[in-house]
């Protein structure tokens, strides 16, 4: 099991699931927007790093997927599209534009270009090539972490968390909450799209389809990290969201190095990982309401 | 401060269920003037506070703040200057935030550039809690516990810190009691008499209980098929009881309803 290529996934999904967070528990609204924002960052970011502008590249990913995010916010609140639809018409809409980025072409390789990664490596020749990598990618996911937990303790931040759990009193304070909303699904997009973005250039090449399925990816990894980080603090949150993404790799890649199931099968596990954590508060329900009912008929047939 | 001239405001037009909310009222507030609103459900009471704080725009007349027309301002750029309650506790905070950031969202908003910079600082920090502890609640001591796991009287007296902690130019506020138990509805009545006197805001309040709408303020104002019905103040209003004051609702009420008897019979002749 390659323990070090885990981390360096795992890290770099870490920001994608700090998008996922700020839109999925920051904002309470799920958005589908980013597996359009994934590929959007993703293919930028290739053409870019082609073109001889790798850091760059990693710049405009951030950017586009954070325009791409404003447009689903703006889809929500001036159009007042439903959250889950206005995202799902981005993401779709971004697939034309995506394979426009790309030249037509489904996918590209950056075997023959220079890479955030190459340039790194050259510049730490002692170092192992592995240990560069790992270094420099978890140093970026943790420079997102403590760059969001400053954000939300801003001003703007504190504004925008107010907004995702009641926007009446975000407004009855003279701030203007639908732009808050906007703000917020656009940096969460920003992530994601910076996490495509690493991506990329990590695996030197881009694929249209990069994204399909990154909203579970995210989702399973926010719910994984907490339950092992449990402090609900915003930092806190943000640390289990990046924990979450790096645990969840590490066991995909466990389980596939033990053959528990074969590769294909990674998405329909993930699914159902994140569906079952979703209705754990239900079935917990469903079983206590189950035992006030025994109870209740033995209750009765003692007496 | 407030002028109100003949605002109208039909919900639901052209349908069946179409309602006259608002039936050309018009109101004037003097500076720092307390003034109570009762009348029966569907009178337009909190329509109107909606019509004041912005939910909607009115169909017709206009209103002025403090001089400043607001008849088409946006609901958030109006907040700036009205403070609003509302009678379910959960409306004026952020349940899932601890209640120095509520009070620090607010605070930093009002005072400084709303900005990237750190909302709460050590210097706030003491300035909540001296704020906290006026309003005897024990809750100085717990800045850092989320709202949602207050009590509804806690967070009405919260909410109503939030909401004057920058003195507003009008507080509306809307049965802002009727959820919490008597004693602490008491307490938060309280809470409000001192907040609003002390600033001197113009408020606005309904209320269900006549005992309340006679006791606070200086002016009581009965509403009903939106409109204003009768209007109390000075000497008649402080001669006058719970009792009495039922008497003269009942009084109108019927006067209606005959009204509406007569209408009726006069359309089947």
């Amino acid at each position: 099991m390659d323990i070090l290529g885990t981390l360096q996934l795992g890290f770099i999904y870490a920001i994608l699931a700090l998008g996922i967070f700020i839109t999925f528990r920051v904002m309470n609204t799920p958005d589908l927007t980013v597996d359009g924002s994934f590929t959007l960052g993703l293919a930028v970011s290739a053409v870019l790093a082609m073109g001889g502008h790798p850091l760059l590249g990693l710049g405009a990913g951030f950017i586009c997927g954070m325009a791409a995010g404003a447009l689903t916010g703006l889809l929500q609140t001036k159009a007042r599209i439903h959250p889950l639809l206005a995202g799902i018409l981005t993401m779709s809409g971004l697939y034309s534009v995506n394979l426009a980025v790309m030249g037509g072409s489904p996918n590209l390789s950056l075997l023959q270009s220079a890479t955030i990664f190459t340039v790194l490596r050259r510049a730490f020749p002692q170092i192992p090539k592995d240990y560069v990598l790992l270094i420099s990618i978890v140093f970026l996911s943790l420079l997102c972490v403590t760059v969001l937990a400053w954000f939300f303790r801003t001003g703007i931040g504190l504004a925008l968390r107010a907004t995702g759990n009641n926007a009446a009193m975000v407004r009855a304070s003279s701030i203007n909450s639908d732009g808050m909303r906007v703000l917020a699904i656009a940096l969460a997009n920003g992530f994601v799209g910076l996490a495509g973005a690493v991506l990329t250039q990590y695996q030197n090449y881009a694929d249209i389809n990069a994204g399909l399925g990154v909203i579970v990816v995210g989702l399973a990894s926010v719910i994984i990290g907490e339950v092992v980080i449990r402090k609900r603090s915003i930092l806190g949150g943000l640390l289990a969201a990046a924990m979450g993404a790096v645990i969840y790799r590490l066991l995909i890649a466990l389980a596939l190095y033990l053959d528990f199931f074969p590769a294909y099968m990674l998405r329909l596990v993930s699914a159902v990982i994140v569906a079952i954590t979703l209705a754990i508060p239900q079935i917990r329900e469903l079983i206590g309401e189950a035992r006030i009912r025994r109870e209740a008929q033995n209750h009765a047939g003692n007496s | 401060m407030l002028e109100i001239h003949d605002i109208k405001k039909v919900f639901q037009r052209g349908t069946s269920s179409e309602q006259q909310a608002l039936a050309g009222l018009s109101l004037c507030l003097q500076p720092g003037e307390f003034v109570t609103v009762i009348g029966s459900n569907g009178a337009g009471k909190s329509t109107l506070f909606g019509a004041i704080a912005g939910s909607f725009f009115v169909d017709r007349g206009s209103i002025r703040l403090d001089g400043e027309d607001i008849t088409y301002q946006k609901e958030y750029l109006r907040a700036k200057h009205i403070g609003r309650l509302f009678q379910d506790p959960n409306t004026g905070t952020a349940p899932g935030l601890t209640i120095e950031e509520n009070l620090a969202l607010v605070y930093s908003k009002a005072t400084r550039r709303f900005s990237l910079s750190l909302a709460l600082r050590p210097a706030d920090r003491r300035y909540f809690k001296e704020l906290l502890a006026r309003l005897d609640m024990g809750l100085e001591n717990r800045l850092k516990a989320k709202v949602g796991l207050l009590s509804g009287g806690q967070r009405q007296a919260l909410t109503l810190l939030l909401s004057t902690m920058v003195p507003p130019k009008l507080l509306l506020l809307d049965e802002h009691t009727a959820a919490l138990d008597p004693l602490t509805a008491a307490k938060v009545m309280e809470l409000t008499e001192e907040i609003a006197g002390q600033n001197k805001i113009t408020t606005l309040m309904i209320t269900h209980n006549v005992a309340s709408a006679l006791k606070m303020g200086t002016r009581t104002i009965m509403m009903d098929k939106g409109q204003i019905v009768m209007e109390l103040e000075g000497e008649e209003r402080k001669t006058m009881t719970s009792q009495d004051l039922l008497q003269r609702y009942r009084q109108i009420m019927h006067k209606e309803l005959d009204n509406d008897r007569m209408l009726f019979s006069g359309e089947e002749e």
